[in-house]
Parts: C-alpha cells; structure tokens; sequence
C-alpha cells in the first residue's frame, strides 16, 4: 500500500504546455493543485517538438474550440512572455504567393482574417516593399500576407515559466510520476496510483497529449483516440540569423502542413516541415526523403540562398490532436475528469486553453474558484551569460564564480547556469539543453557534452555512467575506461 | 562597481593548443613584453592530450611522440617563461585586437597590440550532415569519444559502428578495440580510406575491423540508446541506393566526418574567410585584419601538429615585427588554388621571405606533378586528399614576383585507391 | 607449412602492397611486389615477428576528477600478438601520484623486455 504523497482539489496530468497553462491558471487561485509528469522532467512529450511559432490563425468551420483559443492565445502571449521572462519576438508572418492563382487565394484569407477581427494583416503586392521587408525573399515570390502578430517564442522556455511561476505561487509539480490507474469515487474525487506514489484528487485535468487516450483509459473513457502528425525540421546555424526576419511560409501548403523558413528567439533559423501520418503514433524519426528531399528544397524555393550546409539539428515533433477541432471538455465517464487534447496550433492557442479550462470548463462542473490575493505573475529567468551586458556579466561572476566559467562554447553558456538549471528541475542533458542552450548550437554538445555529464553528475550525486540524456534507458556513457578489460579477464578474444 | 578588469599587452594568443602555445612562447622569444594565453578549457594542449597515440613531434622535436608528450614538452617550455597563461577562460568578443574574456574570476578587457588566433577547429556532427533516424544518446563525433575515453576515463559503448575513416576515426577503431569493445564495422562514403596508409594497417587490419568504403549511415535505430545503426551503398551522387540496406546491432555510433577551423570569434571583427572555413592569411600569417594574426588548425586542418606549432610560431613573430612597426611587407600576390586543388595557404603573399605552402588535392592522382605558378614544380607518386602537400619555396624566388600564383596538380587517375 | 601474406609495406608513400611467403622456419621463400629492399625487409618482419608500439593509458589515484587517467606507452615496440594481453595487465594497474614524465609505469611487460613509461606528468 502506498502513502498518500498528496492530496489536490485538481491534479493535471501531463508537463507539456497546455498542462502548464492549466495549472499555472490554476495557481492564480485559492485551491491545492498538482501537476504529475511521467518523464524525468517537464516538457519532454510532444512540445519539446513544437516550432513555437505563434499566430492567431485561420479560422475555420469544423474547429469552433481551436477557433476560439488560437487567436486569444496569441495575443495573451506577449504579456505571459514579459511576465515569465520568456524570450518572445514578434517577427510577423509573410504567407506568400508565386502566382496569380495564389494571390487571389490571399486575398480571400485576407478577408476572412479580417472578418474574424484578427488584427494587423495586410496584403503586401509592391514587390519592391516586399523586398525590403524580406531581402533574401525568392524573385519569383508576386505578394504576400503579412500578418504582424505573428510571434516566435520558445516552446520549453514558456513550459518552465509557467511551471516555475505555478509552484512557486503554491502548485506542486511531481517528476517520475506515471498515472497508473485512476479509481473515481462520487464524494471526493480520485485516487491516483502512480510511479511516484498515491494522491487524492477533486478533479482532473488530462493534459497527457500523445498519451491522454491511455490515461483516460484507466477510467474507462475511450470516447476519443489520439492520432497525429509527424513534422520533420532542421535547425540551421545562427550564422544566418537574419536570413529571413518574418516567418516565411509557403502558401501551398497552408494550414498545419507548412513550408516555413522562421527566425527563432535564439537566432538560429527554423526549416519546417514534412508533415506526414506515420504508422506508429509518436515516431519522432527523421528520414532522408523528409530533411533533403523536401525541407531544404522547399524551402530554398522561399530563401533560395539559403546554404544548405549549415544545418545543426534535424528533428522531429509529433503534434497529437483527437479529431478537427481541439478535445477540451469534461470526461462523458466523469465530468469532473476533464480532457485536452489540442492539435496543430495548439502552442499558439495554449494559453487561452488554460484559461478556458479553468474559468469555464472546471466551475462547469463544480469547482470553486477564488481568487488568490498573493498571486505573483512574475518569474525570473536563469540569467544567461550569453544574454548580458559586460557589467552584467561581471557583477553575476562577482556573486558566483561559476557564471564566469563558460562550458558550452557555441552558445556561451556558464557552469553557473547548468548547475542553476539542475537546481531547478534538470536530471538529466536534455534537461540542462532546454534550460541553458548548452549542446543546442553548431557543434550539437561535442565539447560541452563530456563537460554537462560531469556537472549533472556532481550535482546529482550519481555516477556519470548513470547520466543521461532525456531518462530512463538513454545514458551516454555505458562504462568506465578499462571496465571492459576486467570484464574480459580470463576469457580471450 | 562591475569589477571589470581592462588590461594592455603585447601580444595575446587565443587558444592553448599546439599552436597558441607555441606562439606565445615564440612572440616573447621574439621581444614582446606581455604576453597572454587563453585558454578555455580546464587543461592546455588543445585536442593533443585526448591523441595519446604516437606521431607527433618528428618534424620539430625530431623525435617520435604522444599527444601529451608533445604537449608537455611545450608546456614545460612555456614554463620557462613569463606568459600569463589564462585556463578556463573564454575569448567571448573580439573588436579590432581588444578581446573580451570570460574568466570565473570576472570579465577581463584585454587591449592587445596583435592577436595571434589560435583556436583550432572542430568536428563535424551528425545534424551538420543530417544522418537520419532516431536521436538517442549514443552517437558521438570521435574526438568527443576519444576524450571521453582517454582524458576523462569513460567509454561510450561496447559494439561500436564508425562513420569516416579519417585518422581520427582509424584512431578510434584501434583504440575501441584495445579498450574491450568491438567496432563492429567502419563505413567510408568515398570509395577509399580517408587517413594515412599506416593507419589504415595498424588501425583496421591489425585488428579485423570489417570496412565499407562508398557506404553511408542511413538510419539510426533506437529511441533512447542507439540499438541498431543501418548502412547502404551510395550511388554517384553520394546518396544512399535503396535496397543494399545492412542493419548491425550497436550501442554507439561515433562520426569522424571532417573538421572544420572554428572562426566565429575571427568573424567577429570582420576577419575574412575562405570556403575552407579559415582565416585568408598571407605568407606572414596575418589575416585581412590588421594586427590579427593566425596559425594551426584556425587556419586550415593539418595533417601534422608540428606544423601548427611551426605556422603558429612564424605567426608569433611576425606580430611581434608588426607591433615594433616593422612588419616587411613589399607587394601583395594572390594565390589561388587550380587543377585539382581544392585549397591552398597562405592565400597570399606580401613578403620576400621563404614560403611554405600548404595544400591539399580534391581527388587522389598517381605520377602528380604539383605547380606553383611559375616558380617550383615537384613530383609526388601519389597525391591524396588525406595527404597534406607541404612545398617550401625559397627567399630568392619570391622575390620581386608579381604575377598571381596558380598553384595545379596533373596526373594520372590512381585506380587503387 | 610455408605462410603466405600481403602486407602493405609502410616504409614511404609508395606503400607496396608485398606478396610474401615464408617457411616453418621462418625463411623468406619468395617475395615480390615491392619496388625496393625496405619493401622485401620490411614484409619478411611483419610476417615473421610484426611488433607495435602500444600507446594506452592507465588508472591513476589522484584528486582530479577530470583526469584520472596516465597516458603511456611502451617504449619500444612488442610483438603485436601480445597487445591485448598487455591491454589487460595494464588495466589492472593503478599509479600513485606523483608520476613524472619518463617514469616506469609497469617494467618488462610480459618478459618482453619492454618498459611501459608515462607519457606525461600527474603531480597530484
């Protein structure tokens, strides 16, 4: 029998962005409220893979939800960003055309963007504008459709703001927790078995997103099946940081399917995407036929000086959705078991989704809500060597001698920073990555790589053949020097 | 009160490998007062204490040696003298010959009178050549593993696939299998060996290591732990052919796939490179900056450390002339790489002094006849890409040239190889 | 039983690839492929006795975490059958600081004859 290792009004399961949204909205109130995470770490699941790309939207008629939450969300997100100390940049979006045919289409999306009350769009057709909004911009390229809301933010950075924010105005966040199974009772809510212990819970919010049909599985709720795409992207070096300043998107392939060359907070500049239905829902594998017989291609028809060779980092995100419109309502098992489940856009429109469910959804079915007096909407990054002004720089090392020892040389990121990411939350590399950039630049972690194991394993208290990269089964180093010596005496090759 | 430290010197040298050690050694050998080393790692010596093989040294020490023995043999010369040897400090900003440091003491604004360049280059990865398929822990570039495994005391995995076979990739299958692990195989995009001959036999067939040359990685399996890497053939246009697919079962997949000089602080302030990723130098070592001057690997990757130490000395002391205001520049020649070369240094020529080329063909030739311009021509019974053409021409004969200098490689297809 | 072998001769560029044979008693039988007599000397070594220099590395008790390791070497070179054993005896050693540049890691390694020396220093 497990100890009760807590008791919540509201559990969310799930640490991706719209879990954090939900329980920092949540945090804004006087209520106990828990968010449990099967990884070793936040932002491990499908936003780990999100472009960050954030815009209001084409609105369209089967997805009444995503309609709602996509244009709300992108405008709430800029003040979320100043607040949580989230890097955010609002670069603005060119949707363009090669040819009449595609203009016209432009022209339509301008009128129903405007109809719908989207601010700052504009059809951009004078060439030479165009030009100079967008030096590097194909010759071939007749108009585009400028939409100035569009912003880049970070997609991790934002789900430890809103975490960090949430537990540090009273919500709890639990790693290593693996829901296994839910047993619901009328009076008082749930009781959860998980990996990391037993809670009690009024209400829940399945935020699982790959995995929400499994966890609302445990409750017998199999009303919907999460499916998905796959996007393959490259990340190219900021070396060609300003090769493009808007997100420069193709229009044949609007919607969630998207040609894109878009600058990133961090200055590298984002490829996307092959956007595909794979077999095994979750694949996050990147194919040759995707990386260089689509994206480069494709987008070198955007940007065509793009330099092929200064690719860093081709990945895959996998954005889970449960039918056109997003999945955001009460459990038809258990209306006090509420499930989310969002799709393409859903980063953008994530926000608002932590809002809706909240403010709507959970009083819909009976939760209290009362505003917290002591709430504080303000976090603090970990400072960035890489970000400071010199004297800034040098009064932190003056604090702490470790900001002045710089371990991953590509993106300038100080041993005081990782083990400040370690302090707050990070177990293993990817954590440290997404926390500090250290590994994310030109040379993908080969100097800072052996540096990282060392500082994790010095930090943690474990050995560094125990590190690893994003949990369970992934260490980097399998054996010390001369281990596989002692094993293989006796026995000869 | 920011606690910034500004201080003047001399001369300071960024990076303490083969070459910064060397020239900052040689620029106070040479006169300048105050010298300074930067270094950011925790130890000196670059990437040469990792290379505990033999090889170095033969050419300026005149005696076989380790990586760290070469090493330590500048480091106690160093020794010797007054150079204000900076570790774990990183050159963060370079404006003009004022380099901006990051030290875990504070932020330190050094106002050089010369810069000697010193940073040597680094690996190639996986998302550089966009090797498709999962991305679990487990794949390493080699020089990552080679510190891994010779500095830091870990090793990676124990069924190892090898991608390049360079040296350091050669180096690493004989290392691998010493340690107790297996490489299960190397695999080589081109269709020959990429490093030297003696590697080739002492690496790979000393120990049986299967090699597939004109074959690539074009899958890696495993979500979290490389479990299986997949090789195929490649069709001329170095892409994988579709149905020649080999799965072996591994644990690491390490990369030896090219180096490239590492000159992001060079850019900085405006040092122009060439499409080899270095520094254009002239023949005294100075880029097209003045005061900047640069030497080894920052420049162009050598076969041999002896001649980054000896590239980066010539650097040390002509910085030292330029900083006494007698620098001797008399004209200024291009040069430029012809048949068959895919770069040659320096890229041009000011002085009247001897010269050392540096080149390196594009494809491998037999009975190859080198050109340099006008001026010396020499045979090689094989040229290779591997294979770095060293040609020295004498004080005489450049002087009073002014035509640009060609530099051409003709010969005859070398089939063999 | 005579023993048969390519062996690739190292002795300059050229890099013959010499076919070479030699009997029981290890008398060279016939050679060929080779442009010069370093090439003939050079195979009938590496088909009778071929020896290596092993460079590796041994455990070293010291208080810096990031270098536990002694780089070393054999300071001549030994028969190339006998590298994985001394691979394993030297696992097995773990120097105390400090060790200088030169000094003798481990003497005579398998009665070769051959001393293993550091191939740099760990003062402390």
């Amino acid at each position: 029998m497990q100890k009760v290792a807590g008791k919540f009004d509201v559990i969310v399961i799930g640490a991706g962005v719209a879990g954090a949204a939900v329980i920092r909205e949540l945090s804004k109130y006087n209520l106990s409220a828990a968010i449990l995470e099967k990884e070793p770490d936040v932002c491990f699941g499908a936003t780990k893979g999100t472009h960050g790309i954030v815009h209001c939207g084409f609105p369209v008629d089967d997805a009444p939800i995503k309609n709602r939450t996509e244009m709300k969300g992108c405008l709430m997100m800029e003040q979320a960003c100043a607040d949580l100390d989230v890097p955010y940049q609002k670069a603005g979006k060119l949707l363009v055309a090669f040819n009449e045919e595609e203009l016209r289409a432009l022209q339509k999306a301008l009128v129903s963007l405007k109809r719908n009350g989207v601010p700052g769009v504009e059809l951009v057709t004078d060439k030479d504008r165009l030009r100079v909004m967008e030096p590097n911009i194909s010759d071939q390229v007749i108009a585009a459709l400028h939409t100035a809301n569009t912003a880049v933010v970070s997609p991790w950075g934002l789900v430890f703001g809103l975490i960090e924010n949430a537990v540090a105005n009273g919500a709890k966040l639990y790693i290593d927790a693996k829901v296994q199974s839910i047993t619901a009772n009328n009076e008082s809510g749930f009781l959860l078995q998980t990996s990391a212990g037993s809670f009690a819970a009024g209400y829940i919010v399945n935020a699982a997103g790959l995995f929400a049909g499994k966890v609302a599985g445990l409750i017998k709720d199999n009303s919907f099946v999460v499916s998905g795409t796959r996007q393959q992207r490259i990340v190219m070096d900021k070396k060609i940081e300003g090769i493009v300043r808007h997100v420069v998107r193709d229009l044949r392939a609007t919607g969630a399917h998207g040609d894109f060359v878009s600058p990133t907070v961090y200055g590298d500049i984002l490829l996307g995407a092959k956007v595909e239905n794979v077999p095994e829902v979750g694949d996050l594998r990147t194919t040759r036929e995707g990386l260089d017989g689509w994206i480069l291609p494709r987008c070198r028809r955007l940007i065509p000086s793009l330099p092929p060779q200064m690719s860093i980092k081709p990945f895959s995100g996998y954005i889970p959705k449960a039918g056109a419109d997003y999945l955001i309502k009460p459990s038809p098992v258990n209306s006090r078991f509420i499930n989310i489940v969002l799709g393409g856009s859903g980063f953008s429109a994530s926000l608002a989704v932590g809002e809706y469910v909240v403010n709507e959804i959970l009083p819909s079915v009976g939760l209290q809500l009362q505003k917290k007096p002591g709430f504080n909407p303000i976090r603090k990054d970990i400072p960035h060597i890489h970000d400071l002004t010199d004297e800034e720089r040098a009064e932190l090392i003056g604090k702490d001698p470790l900001y002045g020892h710089i371990v991953c040389r590509c993106e300038t990121v100080s041993e005081g920073e990782i083990v400040e990411a370690i302090r707050r939350g990070a177990r293993t590399r990817d954590g440290v990555k997404f926390r500090t950039r250290s590994g994310m630049g030109r040379c993908q972690g080969g100097f800072c790589g052996p540096r990282v194991l060392r500082i994790l394993s010095r930090e943690l208290g474990i050995p560094v053949e125990q590190v690893t990269r994003k949990g369970e089964g992934s260490t980097e180093v399998l054996y010390r020097t001369k281990e596989l010596l002692k094993e293989a005496k006796g026995g000869s090759k | 009160m920011s606690g910034i430290i500004e201080r003047s010197v001399d001369v300071a040298v960024i990076g303490g490998g083969p070459g910064g050690l060397g020239a900052a050694i040689k620029a106070r050998e040479a006169g300048a007062k105050n010298v300074v080393l930067l270094e950011r790692s925790e130890e000196l010596g670059g990437m040469l204490p990792q290379c505990i093989h033999n090889g170095f040294g033969l050419h300026y020490f005149k005696e076989e040696l380790s990586g760290p023995a070469y090493i330590h043999r500048l480091v106690k010369e160093l020794a010797k003298t007054d150079v204000d040897v900076m570790t774990q400090t990183m050159a963060i900003k370079l404006e003009g010959t004022r380099i901006t440091a990051l030290t875990e003491k504070t932020l330190t604004r050094i106002n050089a009178k010369a810069v000697i360049l010193g940073m040597g280059c680094r690996e190639r990865s996986r998302g550089n050549i966009r090797i498709p398929g999962h991305r679990p822990a487990g794949v390493f570039t080699a020089g990552t593993a080679q510190r891994l495994i010779n500095v830091e005391g870990y090793i990676p995995g124990k069924k190892v696939v090898i991608l390049g076979s360079g040296d350091i990739g050669m180096i690493m299958a004989r290392r691998l299998t010493l340690e107790g692990a297996e490489v299960v195989c190397l695999v080589e995009l081109l269709p020959f060996i990429g490093g030297l001959i003696r590697n080739e036999v002492q690496c790979l067939r000393d120990f049986n290591i299967p090699v597939y040359t004109s074959h690539t990685v074009s899958d890696v399996i495993g979500k979290n732990r490389v479990e299986k890497v997949v090789i195929s053939q490649i069709d001329k246009e170095l892409k994988p052919i579709p149905g020649t697919e080999k799965e072996f079962e591994a644990d690491t997949l390490l990369l030896s796939v090219g180096l490239i000089p590492e000159n992001e602080l060079s850019t900085m302030t405006g040092v122009k490179l060439e499409p080899t990723g270095g520094p254009q130098v002239d023949d005294l070592w100075q880029t097209s900056v003045s005061g900047i001057f640069a030497g080894g690997n920052v420049v162009h990757v050598h076969d041999l450390a002896d001649y980054v130490t000896e590239s980066s000395e010539m650097a040390a002391v002509n910085a030292v002339k330029y900083i006494n205001g007698y620098l001797p520049v008399e004209r200024k020649v291009n040069v430029k790489g012809g048949k068959n070369i895919r770069y040659v240094v320096p890229n041009t020529i000011v002085s009247n002094q001897p010269v050392s080329f540096f080149m390196r063909v594009t494809w491998p030739l037999k009975n190859a006849t080198v050109r340099i311009g006008g001026l010396v021509s020499k045979k090689y019974a094989f040229v290779r890409p591997s294979e770095q053409i060293r040609i020295d021409v004498p004080a005489e004969m450049m002087k009073g040239f002014r035509e640009d200098i060609i530099v051409n490689c003709d010969g005859e297809e070398d089939v063999a190889r | 039983m005579n023993r048969k072998a390519e062996v690739i001769c190292l002795q300059c560029p050229l890099a013959c690839r010499v076919e070479v044979e030699v009997d029981k008693d290890n008398k060279v039988v016939s050679a060929s492929n080779y442009k010069c007599k370093r090439g003939k000397t050079y195979a009938a070594q590496e088909i009778i006795n071929p020896v290596r220099v092993l460079t590796t590395t041994v455990r070293v008790l010291t208080r810096d975490q990031i270098h536990p390791l002694l780089p070393v070497t054999t300071r001549e070179a030994i028969p190339k059958g006998l590298l994985q054993d001394a691979m394993k005896q030297l696992a097995g050693i773990e120097v105390k600081t400090p060790v200088k540049y030169g000094d003798v890691i481990c003497p005579n390694i398998l009665n070769t004859g051959v001393d293993v020396v550091a191939t740099s220093e760990v003062l402390n």
